[in-house]
């Protein structure tokens, strides 16, 4: 038999917390967003990331969160979420592989003397200046959450005037066979 | 296509649902429902407070297994139902929630009675949403109804602006909305089926325990065949009480913290333990640490999400219980070892509660149980409630005739669902076993019954307590009492006479089972204050005894 408390879930918690991620596949109606992230925050879990957007089929909605979580408590919250009557599908990052990719966006304090130092970090980044102001630069970048990071760290020294993420976008690294968008 | 008013289609949709009644209570914003009314064949309860709408259509629903409705304005009226949409959410009872809201244009400005429902709602409902246009009403209404009883039932609120109600538009009324993303599982899984089938033929001493998903499923006469197939005894949750017939031998009561020794001594025996539609509340597990120990685990649920929420099964088998326990008992029925393998049964032999001369609670309840009638049984919450739950022992007791706020243990409920149910089964006897505390809660609704001439027999156990209050600072602190006895102020039969019904109050055990029957055989709603003279507490079980 198992040991003692093992075989009691969530009441007694005993796992730690990590990141996890869902990917849900859901229709596009009013409360949709309300309902998953209530869900999640009653159970005291932490979003980190929370992004949606539309799909390739019309009315279709897909929604990515990543959040911190014990895994008994994201199969639980999991099943949840499939429970909500408009979600079409859900999928977490603890029983599948996800490719993640996440886009920052930074307003740099700008003077013609940082103009080299900027750029360096641009090009070999492969940033993009999307505006240039007399005292601002703002550029995005691409790349992992890794990258992200790293450019971040690359990039404050500068003076941030701004910072928007993206938030994590990710996608199944395999489909299943005969999966057609 | 004729063209016609959002309210006119409302109650179009619901009279093709099948709806006879609807529980409600009328306010500006859902004037245009009311002033329609008069044109159809449904009868409106019109209640003292929109609490008891909730708690009367809840009841309704769960003596019917249909879906009972009720209907409040915005703003107050609306929030004056969330405790009875939580009672029906978190005991499962299907229910359609219909609330009045703002016009359109007055939506988030704050506007006189505007209050944000539906997101008040989110956490208690199965489902809801706010229907922006007459167009919407005949899908979305629809929709509330297949998912309210289908799958795990449960209450589903819709919001609806005032100028959506005198909105004009053409009624199809074959539109059918799409649902993409639900499909409640019926169906068992066979592999499941057959690994559970293995586990009971090799088991030596399984027990079943029933939940309140046994009554929802209709799945009664396939548990005690079950039982009766591998001769294991049956045990019930809170929710479970009158899921079988209470005449059944191996029928063990109830289990829990405070449910039976024999529930309790077959569950440390037991090497399999089999439940049905049970969600493993807290109250009924006692101690997870305990019980997740005792044996190995099956567990048939509706809602996945149930499965492994709580504890850890060893094989979880999601879908209807009738459905799934059908098939389970076909393929334990083709093995032929399973008829050597009856074994001498655990008989409960009806514990009877040790009857003293005083006027007790579990006394009077053992003097209700013993009339042996059909009745529907309502309880409040408090020690009344359990004590009912344990000695209302009743063989004449019918599947899913016994009412409580188990999930909620919500105080005011009783009078409420008994006359909800009562207007479901107008003629069956309906009795509600109350506490002083909880009838306090809803007692307004009184003359609503009296109204309505709709007949409840009210037991009050008038302990001038708040019983449970006070056994719970009798074992957690040290027998200090605050805060948990009420002075006699009350004349409770007075109050029942000053809203047009009559009672009696008793103060001798042997008057008791003459006022029942002057109540039983009344046609108003009869009130009988019993006043109790003892403060005993309900025994706790323990896994260590
Ligand atoms: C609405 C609500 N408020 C408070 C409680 C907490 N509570 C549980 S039992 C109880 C006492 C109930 O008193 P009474 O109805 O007289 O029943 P008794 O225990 O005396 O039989 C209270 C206050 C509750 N369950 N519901
Ligand atoms: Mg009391």
């Amino acid at each position: 038999m198992v040991k003692k408390l093992e075989r009691v879930l969530r009441i007694y918690p005993k796992e730690d917390e990590q990141e996890f991620t869902i990917s849900i596949l859901c229709e596009n109606k009013p409360g949709v967003t309300a309902n998953v992230s209530n869900l999640i925050s009653r159970r005291g879990f932490n979003i980190t990331s929370f992004i949606g957007a539309s799909t390739q089929t019309e009315d279709v909605y897909k929604i990515i969160i990543k959040l911190m979580a014990t895994p008994t408590g994201l199969k639980g919250i999991v099943k949840q979420i499939a429970k909500l009557i408009n979600i079409i599908e859900v999928r977490n990052s603890f029983n599948e592989e996800f490719l993640e990719y996440e886009m920052l966006l930074v307003k740099l304090k700008y003077s013609i003397e940082k103009h080299g130092d900027i750029l360096q970090v641009v090009n070999h980044y492969n940033g993009e200046i999307v505006d240039l102001h007399e005292g601002s630069i703002t550029i995005a970048f691409n790349g992992t959450p890794e990258k992200v990071e790293t450019i971040f760290a690359l990039i404050k020294p500068f003076g941030c005037l701004d910072v928007v993420k993206s938030g994590i976008a990710v996608m199944r690294k395999y489909e299943d066979d005969g999966a057609d968008c | 296509m004729a063209k016609m008013m959002g309210a006119d289609i409302l109650l179009k949709v619901l009279t093709n649902q099948g709806v006879s009644t609807i529980f409600g209570y009328p306010g500006g914003a859902t004037l245009p429902i009311y002033d329609r009314l008069e044109d159809y064949n449904i009868r409106h309860i019109l209640v003292r407070h929109e609490q008891a709408a909730a708690h009367m259509a809840d009841g309704y629903a769960r003596v019917s297994g249909e879906v009972g409705v009720c209907l409040a304005t915005s703003g107050p009226g609306a929030t004056n139902l969330v405790t009875g949409i939580a009672t029906a959410y978190l005991d499962s009872s299907p229910i359609v929630v219909i609330t009045g809201q703002v016009e359109r244009r007055f939506l988030g400005t704050d506007a006189f009675q505007e209050v944000d429902i539906v997101g008040i709602t989110i956490p208690i409902t199965k489902h809801n949403q706010h229907i922006m246009s007459a167009a919407d009403i005949t899908p979305a209404l629809k929709t509330a109804f297949l998912l309210a009883k289908s799958g795990r039932p449960g209450p589903v609120l819709l919001d609806i602006p005032k100028d959506v109600l005198t909105e004009e538009t053409e009624y199809d009324p074959d539109i059918e909305a799409t649902l993409e993303g639900y499909n409640p599982i019926i169906a068992g899984h066979g592999g499941q089926i057959k690994k559970a089938a293995n586990l009971l033929m090799s088991a030596k001493s399984p027990v079943i325990v029933v939940g309140g998903g046994v009554i929802r499923s209709g799945a009664t006469d396939e548990v005690v065949e079950l039982s009766e197939l591998l001769s294991a005894p049956v045990m019930t949750t809170l929710m479970g009480k009158s899921a079988i017939p209470q005449s059944v031998e191996h029928y063990l009561g109830m289990i829990g913290m405070h449910g039976t020794k024999q529930a309790m001594d077959a569950l440390k025996s037991a090497d399999v333990i089999f439940a049905v539609g049970a969600r493993f509340g807290d109250r009924a597990v006692l101690s997870y640490d305990k019980f997740s120990n005792l044996a190995k685990f099956v567990q048939i649920d509706i809602d996945p999400a149930e499965i492994e929420k709580t504890i850890k099964v060893d094989i979880p088998i999601v879908g209807d219980a009738k459905n799934i326990l059908t098939k389970l008992i076909e393929r334990l029925k083709g093995d032929d070892s399973i008829k050597e393998r009856k074994r001498e049964l655990v008989k409960r032999g009806i514990e009877l509660y040790e009857f003293d001369e005083g006027m007790s609670i579990p006394s009077i309840i053992e003097i209700l149980s013993g009339m042996e009638g059909d009745y529907i049984v309502a309880t409040d919450v408090g020690r009344h409630q359990i004590w009912a739950a344990r000695y209302y022992n009743s063989a004449g007791l019918g599947t899913g005739m016994f009412l409580t706020s188990g999930g909620l243990g919500t105080m005011g409920f009783g009078l409420p669902a008994s006359i909800g149910a009562k207007v479901a089964y107008p003629d069956k006897k309906v009795v509600l076993i109350t506490g002083d505390g909880s009838f306090m809660m809803n007692i307004q609704e009184l003359a609503t019954s009296s109204q309505h001439n709709i007949p409840v027999v009210v037991i009050i156990m008038n302990d001038h307590h708040l019983g449970m209050i006070r056994q719970l600072q009798d074992t957690f602190y040290d027998g200090k009492y605050i805060e948990c006895t009420f002075p006699d102020n009350v004349d409770f039969v007075e109050v029942a006479r000053g809203m047009g019904l009559d009672g009696v109050k008793v103060t001798d055990i042997n008057d008791v089972k003459g006022a029942i029957e002057k109540g039983l055989e009344s046609d108003s709603t009869f009130v009988i204050d019993c006043i109790i003279d003892s403060q005993q507490n309900i025994p706790y079980q323990s896994y260590d005894k």
